[in-house]
């Protein structure tokens, strides 16, 4: 009985299942990216104790070398790394050479030590582990990353060529004398790597090098000399030792040397703190605003409902229908419209991550998991499928307490 | 009292209708009996009370004062849940609005009767509403909504409707007012024809002095509503 009269005023009712969806939709959505982002960034961030770059904004150096995001701060020495890696307190410094890209996706000069990386959330495993082929061993070899190999459709054995910059516009020079050739294929991590073109540091250099003496040709110059000499790299990724240095040792390099290190947890924790939670608590605030709105729309729409067919209401007491079975009618449509509205604007918040993930793993980085369900979102549909019944309980005791007599005489 | 022989009781029955400054407006009804599938036609003019004696014998008023039995029972101490359970159950209503229920067809109009009422599974609830229907003639137009039917039409679904239950009692209250002439008298001897067929009795409220005297009794309601000075306590 409570749908057929829900479909009688049907107008309403959809109007009012729209404005509870959209509010379920919102926080859903927001609720479940905030939770995956931050888990998705801090398991990244947490692979690494400190990166090592050119001075300049220490979130910069951290977003530009380990999410593929922004653009670096500038280079450093190639020597730096050099002095790093035989420093004994570090456990494992990995180099990071950025200059071209792929379709967009950033090429990466590494080294191959890379790859030996375990994860740090479980010892046990490989931070990179190999879908197909295997680690790049000479110049032009690239290792490419899942979301790579699915967006590009590049294989085993594929060729591609860099284009200069780290994003792809229109008009870039391409590399095309020095060609890639993939051999092998990364299994996805749901992290920034699955995004990302791995190959030797020396490609990265012979490419750019050769530029330049082209350049340099054309400018008159002689660039041979001091070359090899100047070598750079975009920054350091660092394992330390012991975890507990990385405040001292960060003090020690800005002091001591030209170069800036930078701690990703910290900045990925200032990140989320100064910018990312307030906007998402405007959203959530947003959000609630729009469930509030609509919990005083079913209120009003079921206190008018109940005023309209008060004499509907009277003759069923006449046919026998009893207080509570009134009470019941009136909180069952809300009801209904509560938990149709809460289904509704999970699957349109799940389903729009679903369908925003792909742009999401472009844009920051993070792989969500758009239907994982958590404990703050489970709380938060509760307490809108409590304020739901509440909403409805008004009129329903309203309805419950009134005499049918007056109702009757007006049907 | 041998409630065998009445559907309707009434004894010093009184009910204070309202204020109106200094005195009190007050509904007293002495005596009133109803026997088993008798048929008695109430009159008079508005407001002599008899909206207020149907409201009294169906329960959804309770008395001040006095005994009310309906099919041999005292309603006026019976509990609400109880007293919706029996009205459900033992009366039957056709009010002068024809008061179907907007978003439902004629056949589920009729089945709501039945689900408030004796409470029969479902299906026995549909076969019955059919059998009602048919019998008012209605047998073509059971899955039509109250907005597609003719207003004689939708008094003869809430004729169905109120003996859906096989009730003791029917009250009418003016069920042909809002109907033209002829619509009225067939809505009239079908409402007599199918208390008769159904073994009901009848309170039948009207204003058509003509249709009152079809029935074999008429209950001249004039004086059931007094004026007197409150007594201070």
């Amino acid at each position: 009985m409570a749908w057929r009269y829900l479909w009688s005023r049907r107008l309403v009712t959809i109007l009012t299942l729209a404005g509870i969806t959209l509010g379920v939709a919102l926080i859903s959505s927001v609720l479940t990216l905030r939770r995956q982002s931050e888990t998705s960034f801090s398991k990244e961030s947490g692979q690494y104790d400190l990166v090592v770059g050119a001075k300049g904004s220490p979130l910069q150096l951290v977003l530009s070398s380990i999410y593929q995001l922004d653009i670096p701060t500038g280079n450093i020495p190639y020597s730096r790394y050099l002095a790093l890696k035989k420093d004994r307190r570090i456990s494992m410094a990995i180099p990071v050479g950025l200059g071209d890209n792929y379709h967009g996706f950033r090429i990466i000069g590494t080294e191959p030590s890379l790859f030996d990386l375990t994860d740090r959330g479980d010892i046990n495993k490989k931070l990179f582990s190999f879908r197909e082929g295997r680690s790049f061993q000479q110049d032009l070899e690239a290792v490419i990353g899942a979301d790579v190999a699915r967006q590009s459709g590049l294989k085993i054995g594929d060729s591609f060529v860099g284009t200069h910059g780290l994003v792809s516009t229109a008009g870039s020079s391409q590399h095309t004398d020095f060609p890639y050739r993939v051999v092998g294929i990364l299994n996805s991590s749901g992290m920034s790597t699955d995004r990302g073109i791995y190959v030797s540091l020396s490609s990265v250099w012979r490419i750019h090098e050769k530029e330049a003496e082209i350049h340099a040709k054309l400018a008159g110059i002689d660039p041979v000399k001091g070359l090899s000499e100047n070598r750079e790299v975009t920054a350091v990724l660092l394992r330390l030792k012991a975890v507990g240095m990385r405040l001292w040792m960060t003090q020690e390099i800005q002091k001591r040397t030209e170069s800036m290190a930078a701690i990703p947890v910290n900045e990925l924790h200032r990140l989320f703190v100064r910018i990312l939670e307030p906007v998402q608590n405007a959203l959530l605030g947003i959000a609630c605003l729009v469930v509030l709105v609509s919990a005083l729309t079913i209120v009003a729409t079921f206190y008018q409902a109940a005023e309209r067919r008060r004499a509907d209401l009277a003759i069923m007491r006449a046919l026998g229908a009893h207080r509570r079975e009134i009470l019941a009618l009136v909180l069952t449509e809300a009801l209904i419209l509560t938990v149709l509205g809460i289904g509704f604007g999970m699957l349109l918040g799940h389903g729009g991550l679903y369908a925003a993930n792909q742009s999401l793993r472009n844009l920051w980085g993070v792989s969500i998991h758009p239907y994982e369900l958590d404990r703050s979102e489970l709380y938060s549909l509760s307490i809108i499928a409590v304020g739901g019944i509440i909403a409805g309980l008004l009129p329903a005791i309203l309805a419950y307490r009134r005499e049918p007599t007056d109702d009757l005489s007006k049907s | 009292m041998n409630n065998s022989i009445n559907t309707v009781e009434i004894r010093d029955c009184g009910l204070i209708l309202g204020h109106s400054g200094q005195e009190v407006v007050e509904f007293r009804l002495p005596e009133f009996q109803l026997k088993a599938r008798e048929q008695v036609a109430l009159t008079g003019p508005s407001g002599c009370g008899k909206s207020t004696l149907l409201n009294l014998v169906s329960g959804l008023k309770r008395p001040d004062a006095g005994e009310i039995h309906v099919a041999g029972r005292r309603i006026d101490e019976l509990s609400t849940a109880r007293m919706d359970a029996f009205r459900g159950r033992e009366i039957g209503f056709v009010f002068q609005g024809f008061s179907l229920l907007g978003p439902f067809t004629a056949l589920e109009n009729v089945a709501i009767g039945l689900r408030f009422g004796s409470r029969p599974a479902v299906t026995e609830r549909s076969e019955r509403a059919y059998q009602l229907l048919e019998k008012v003639g209605l047998k073509d137009r059971i899955n039509s909504r109250p907005d597609q039917l003719s207003m004689g039409e939708r008094q003869r679904v809430a004729i169905a409707r109120a003996l859906s239950n096989r009730p003791q009692l029917l009250l009418a209250d003016e069920p042909t007012a809002a109907l033209d002439p002829d619509t009225a008298s067939v809505v009239f001897d079908l409402i007599r024809s199918v208390c008769h067929e159904e073994n009901c009795a009848l309170l039948f409220v009207t204003h058509d002095s003509m249709l009152a005297t079809k029935l074999p009794r008429q209950f001249d309601c004039r004086g059931l509503v007094h004026t007197r000075k409150e007594v201070a306590a």
